[in-house]
């Protein structure tokens, strides 16, 4: 392989690891924002649910949360 | 194509179709389907951003066109490069701040919500042919690589696995998938590439043997001079560095991506990283193009055939399931380009027509439902398109290319040049300039082009007056030699024609209101619109980019940006001239740019 086609080897090499590496990290910082959160709400619903006397479980969260 | 090859392929579609399943349990709000819950980080942004941009448009149609015309097509990475840079430090910063999720949505901000529907639908429109293109290249290219001469079918599983993943889970499936996508099209290049290199000789060998042939000496020149052998010259890089300005500023695609950065100053870092990228990328499919060339001395009849050549010729040589793998990255290219471009025009089918044209503010499972609906005819269109285009030899592809330079050129001088830097501006000049502008890039192809000129001009007006029609034709003649130049110069008139007009009519009516104008402002306030509740939106962000940096590095990464660019295009308009030095002067330029901006969005 000659020097030219190694260089850009090796740069898109770097740029691939790097793509790789850190990506995860912030995808897990992602879903630990997102989990938090979701806590968060599940909280405040079931804090509210219980002020109306209205018992909140989980699955009654679900179909609220997921128009989907 | 062996039967590891298309184990491969079907596995890797396969894991798509049920990515974008399982990820639809994260959506939970319109925000989570337009714009990731604006969760996403730089890393993540840039990737999603440059599976965005790539596609097999890229790795096929570049390559074809550089095997074809030589090296100088690599511009059209390169000014991405440039412009993502420039976008992302001095206008995504500014619409960020005003929590949009689309442009159209900035134009009623800045102007009227008549304008918002009427680009909002034009786009989606747009978009959706454009779609269909897409698909069309993916069927070809699929049926030129694998010999499965099968092109309805290929349309269908292309379209299908799209749109049940882009339906299904929305941006956060783009953002997720479009990470794994870019690392898998980042891989296939970078084992097609030095097979290329390899089988034409290593690439010290192939500039070499360009440079000694007159009639290719421009293939290895990245700015060919005027005269050269090839419409990609000086001039086509003035012109492409215009429209990937305009594309990064104004894209509803790529923006769309950028409105789900955390914060102004993750949009700006995702969009400088996604062009810093993209530039040493930009090899792997343009210098392959270079060696099919060399390998294939006679021309192609059609240069979209030389990559797919290279790869059934080349590959299956070195090793079994190899094709398979490269096949996988051509296709993670299209699929996210694909299911990107179908969220958008969800988003602005849902956000900008239906929202706009309901008197009452509709409900969020109201939205989601329309925004799934969107999807799906937006896939049905798209289908239809790609079918015609398969039975009309593509000819509706220059047509969208030529639509793309006139129209889209007038609204970026309407939304970004006048919208954001010039306060007077007021919704009937940029109406006036939108049209106006429009209209002169039509002008352009009218008056130049005899096939247009003669049906469309000349016979029409011969009809109402012969001395006009002459004189017409006499300004047409001598106007005939332009015509290489057209598709280079249709931008640079239609922008021209928005410059002068916008300005000019914006002066003829009342200035525009305090509210409109202060959404144009560098330091606005959160949207003025009512932006329907969501967990993620109500989220507090940490706002610190400052469009003037506060610290000495900043600004010193901002002064090599400015500097840089403008160095950048007096050396294109120097290689015009002939000057010897212009591509090296030109190609360390943009390099300065990147690394300007790498510095300025890393400093406070």
């Amino acid at each position: 392989m000659d020097w030219m086609t190694l260089a850009i080897e090796v740069t898109g090499a770097v740029i691939l690891c790097v793509w790789i590496v850190i990506p995860i990290r912030e995808y897990r910082s992602i879903y630990q924002r997102l989990r938090h959160r979701a806590d968060a709400s599940l909280d405040d619903r079931a804090g509210a649910g219980r002020s109306a006397g209205t018992p909140v479980t989980s699955g009654d969260n679900h179909d609220q949360e997921t128009h989907a | 194509m062996t039967g590891l090859d298309y184990a491969l392929v079907i596995a890797f579609l396969a894991i798509i179709a049920s990515a974008g399943a399982m990820v639809s349990r994260l959506i939970r709000s319109p925000d989570d389907l337009f714009v990731a819950g604006r969760e996403l980080t730089p890393f993540v942004l840039a990737a999603t951003i440059t599976a965005t941009n790539l596609s097999m448009y890229h790795f096929v149609g570049m390559g074809g066109t550089a095997s074809h015309s030589g090296v100088s097509i690599i511009w059209m990475n390169w000014t991405g490069g440039i412009a993502l840079t420039l976008s992302g430090l001095f206008v995504l910063p500014i619409m960020r701040r005003l929590r949009i999720r689309s442009v159209p949505e900035y134009l009623e901000l800045r102007y009227a919500r008549g304008l918002r529907t009427l680009v909002g639908a034009f786009w989606g429109l747009r978009l959706c042919i454009y779609l269909g293109i897409l698909l069309y290249i993916a069927g070809t290219a699929a049926v030129l690589i694998t010999g499965w001469n099968h092109y309805a079918g290929w349309l269908l599983v292309f379209s299908v696995v799209s749109v049940i993943y882009s339906t299904a889970g929305g941006a956060w499936a783009v953002a997720i998938m479009d990470s794994v996508q870019f690392l898998v099209m980042l891989a296939g290049g970078l084992i097609m590439f030095p097979i290329a290199m390899r089988a034409a000789g290593g690439l010290p060998g192939m500039i070499e043997y360009f440079r000694h042939i007159k009639e290719t000496v421009h293939f290895v020149q990245f700015v060919p001079p005027a005269g050269s052998h090839t419409e990609y010259d000086w001039l086509f890089v003035l012109a492409i560095l215009l429209l990937s300005i305009k594309w990064a500023c104004i894209d509803q695609s790529i923006l769309q991506r950028a409105f789900g950065a955390r914060n102004p100053r993750v949009g700006a870092k995702g969009m400088v990283l996604s062009g810093v990228i993209t530039t040493p990328m930009a090899f792997l499919w343009v210098l392959p193009g270079l060696a099919a060339a060399k390998l294939h001395p006679q021309a192609f009849a059609d240069p979209d055939h030389a990559i797919p050549w290279l790869l059934s010729t080349q590959l299956p040589a070195v090793a079994k399931g190899l094709l398979g793998f490269v096949l996988c990255g051509l296709v993670a290219a299209q699929i996210s380009v694909i299911t990107a471009d179908v969220n958008s025009v969800a988003t602005l089918i849902t956000s900008d027509v239906f929202r706009t044209l309901r008197r009452v503010e509709p409900s969020q499972r109201d939205l989601l439902r329309v925004v799934r609906i969107s999807s799906i005819c937006c896939g049905l269109v798209m289908l239809a398109v790609a079918v015609l285009l398969g039975h009309s030899n593509a000819g509706a592809v220059k047509a969208n290319l030529t639509m793309v330079g006139i129209l889209d050129m007038p609204l970026f001088v309407v939304t970004v040049i006048y919208g954001i830097a010039w306060t007077r501006t007021n919704w009937q000049g940029a109406v006036a300039g939108f049209i106006g502008g429009g209209l002169a890039g039509v002008g352009c192809y009218l008056l130049i082009d005899p096939q247009f000129f003669n049906p469309y001009l000349a016979a029409p007006l011969g009809h109402l007056s012969s001395s006009a029609a002459g004189w017409l034709g006499g300004i047409h003649g001598r106007m005939t030699h332009l015509q290489p130049e057209l598709r280079n110069l249709a931008p640079i008139i239609s922008s021209a024609a928005a410059l002068v007009i916008t300005p000019i009519a914006s002066f003829l009516f009342a200035p525009p209101t305090r509210q409109e104008a202060a959404a144009s402002h560098p330091d606005a306030a959160p949207a003025a619109e009512p932006v329907v509740a969501s967990h993620s939106s109500e989220s507090v962000e940490v706002d610190d980019f400052h469009l003037i940096p506060h610290s000495a590095a900043g600004r010193g990464g901002m002064v090599v940006v400015i500097v840089a660019f403008v160095v950048f295009v007096c050396a294109v308009i120097a290689a015009g001239m002939g000057w010897p030095g212009a591509s090296a002067v030109a190609v360390t330029a943009m390099l300065a740019v990147l690394l300007g901006g790498v510095v300025r969005v890393y400093t406070r």
